[in-house]
């Protein structure tokens, strides 16, 4: 699929999550990560956390389909994303995945960056990505 | 959550910070990927791309079957997985903190594909007290093409 470079400063549509113990629970269901801290309340308020958390690739498939939406096959076959975890992301959050492209690399990559905020405006994870466009 | 499901994930004997050696492998498993957890994992977060959701929609938009979100294949990079290869299953002890974790795509994951995934411990390292482990993470087709490969890092509670 062809399609035009993205200029520099170009951002994604904004990607807007709400997330909920249910949906945890159906992604510990999904990917069969039942770690208590994600779906255990009683257990996860006794742990430093104070209540339970998101799984952290809860952010990758946020991210993922940001970049799907924007870049389609070229991003499953040529993506790559480089997350840092910096806060958890709790039930009751609502999550906002931002990105804008940043450079056009040597090697042919699109670099962007991307923000996953909450809704007190914590980044809650922060990644770079890159994907390989095939030539206009 | 039903308590088999809390059983299974506390199986296991766990590998402790000393244990782990740089270099070292885990054994290769291999998972299918269906459409049931292909349409789960879309489902879980909410994307409502339909290559992800609708076979037919996947083919209409030309790919040659129903899509994972590339991110499903993270399922099989955790570490719990990775270490419950071994036989005796190992596992990290509770307490886990995922720092951070890099995937590169390489090939689509379609439903019906085997996933063949191991890791290797790339790094250990004491960083102010703190215990950091890196592995990367290698996941296969059953045609023996890379699909993705990854990086997770994470600090180790023992």
């Amino acid at each position: 699929m062809s399609q035009d470079l993205p200029l520099v400063g170009e951002s994604l549509a904004p990607l807007v999550k709400t997330v909920t113990q249910a949906g945890i629970d159906a992604y510990a269901s999904a990917s069969g990560d039942y770690n208590p801290i994600h779906v255990d309340p009683q257990f996860a308020a006794q742990t430093a956390f104070k209540g339970t958390i998101a799984h952290g690739l809860t952010a990758l498939g946020y991210i993922g389909q940001a970049m799907t939406r924007r870049f389609g096959r070229a991003w499953l076959e040529s993506g790559r994303v480089e997350m840092k975890f910096r806060a958890p992301i709790r039930p009751g959050d609502t999550v906002t995945v931002a990105g804008r492209v940043v450079a056009h690399q040597a090697g042919g990559a699109t670099l962007l960056e991307i923000v996953c905020e909450n809704q007190q405006g914590t980044a809650v994870v922060t990644a770079q990505a890159s994907v390989r466009l095939p030539n206009p | 959550m039903d308590s088999e499901a809390r059983n299974a994930y506390a199986a296991g004997l766990e590998l402790l910070f000393d244990d782990i050696e740089p270099g070292a492998e885990t054994p290769a498993y291999a998972v299918v990927m269906t459409a049931e957890t292909i349409r789960a994992y879309a489902a879980a977060i909410g994307d409502d791309n339909p290559i992800h959701r609708d076979e037919a929609a996947a083919k209409a938009a030309g790919y040659p079957g129903l899509v994972a979100p590339p991110a499903t294949v993270g399922i099989y990079a955790r570490i719990s997985n990775l270490l419950g290869a071994y036989n005796p299953k190992r596992k990290p002890p509770p307490g886990v903190i995922h720092a951070g974790q890099v995937f590169e795509f390489s090939g689509l994951m379609l439903a019906g594909d085997t996933i063949v995934s191991r890791g290797r411990v790339l790094e250990k390292a004491i960083r102010k007290e703190r215990k950091f482990v890196t592995f990367e993470t290698l996941h296969d087709n059953q045609h023996g093409q890379r699909v993705a490969r990854g990086e997770i890092s994470v600090i180790w509670p023992k």
